[in-house]
């Protein structure tokens, strides 16, 4: 059965807040947000005849607008090197900053005293695209990876790959941030001491 | 860099982490996946790594989530009733 034109406002409008959020995320500024949003309800109203009813309406939507931020976006699209982040470690920030000392402490809190919500925002928009379309759609509004390669029409395997690099570059980009501000160890420093004890 | 996937000091792979954190077992065994959940659930160094992980994950969706503001919701609503 196809879905009805008819009782498209109120069968889209709970996903509205949802995609704006990610629109925001995805453009990296309010005003270009609303459009990408608007963009997408009238791609979605045009066919919404071919939408079948009682599939994934919520992974639709989100198919529609990660593809009209695509076509937006296109010419700055950057595509990531794959073997960009071959050389960061996986639980990158975990093996940095957890320790015996703070096992007691939630990691919620021990995160926040590392670097603010503002940088956890722009450490994410420093995403390359494909990176984090991923990681929005899976680490902030909760998709499976299943979801995820349908929305974005990619392999299950692809999606894992990019969810991958997308959280270790986060972490890395995270991590930076505390070094930036003195609360942690450069991290080359602290296998430039490595290598030399090992010299010696 | 071998230090790369280095595995956890109970020899627990990172990917086996991020599998379980992400309910995905697909491509491994049934037995081996039952192995590995309990596991995680019984040793203190992966839980804390779960939790850590998921920790950052709170994080980064409460950073990351933006309201949709009176205004915005008005005017794509009128733009949306436009549309009949
Ligand atoms: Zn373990």
């Amino acid at each position: 059965m196809v879905a009805d034109q008819a009782t498209f406002v109120e069968d889209t409008e709970p996903f509205m807040a949802s995609l704006y959020s990610t629109a925001v995320r995805l453009s990296g500024n309010r005003t270009d947000a609303e459009d990408l949003v608007q963009e997408t309800y009238l791609r979605a109203f045009r066919s919404y005849d071919k939408f079948e009813a009682g599939t994934n309406l919520r992974a639709w939507l989100f198919r529609i607008l990660t593809n009209a931020h695509i076509n937006r976006y296109r010419a700055r699209q950057r595509r990531p090197e794959e073997t960009d982040m071959d050389d960061v470690e996986d639980l990158y920030l975990y093996r940095r900053i957890r320790d015996e000392a703070r096992i007691s402490m939630s990691a919620e809190d021990q995160l926040m005293q590392y670097f603010s919500e503002a940088e956890v925002v722009s450490a994410v928009e420093a995403l390359p695209d494909a990176y984090r379309m991923a990681v929005l759609l899976a680490d902030v509004e909760g998709f499976s990876y299943k979801e995820i390669a349908e929305i974005l029409e990619i392999p299950v395997g692809t999606v894992m790959s990019r969810l991958h690099r997308g959280r270790k570059m986060l972490e890395k980009a995270l991590y930076d941030f505390a070094v930036s501000r003195g609360i942690a160890p450069d991290d080359d420093t602290a296998l430039d001491e490595v290598s030399a004890d090992a010299s010696s | 860099m071998e230090i790369n996937n280095r595995p956890l000091s109970c020899n627990v792979s990172s990917e086996d982490v991020y599998r379980m954190l992400d309910g995905y077992f697909e491509g491994i065994d049934a037995t081996r996946s039952e192995t590995l959940s309990s596991h995680l659930k019984n040793c203190d160094c992966c839980s804390d790594v779960m939790q850590f992980q998921l920790g950052l994950r709170t994080v980064i969706g409460s950073g990351c989530r933006e309201e949709l503001p009176d205004d915005v919701r008005q005017r794509l609503l009128e733009s949306l009733h436009k549309l009949r």
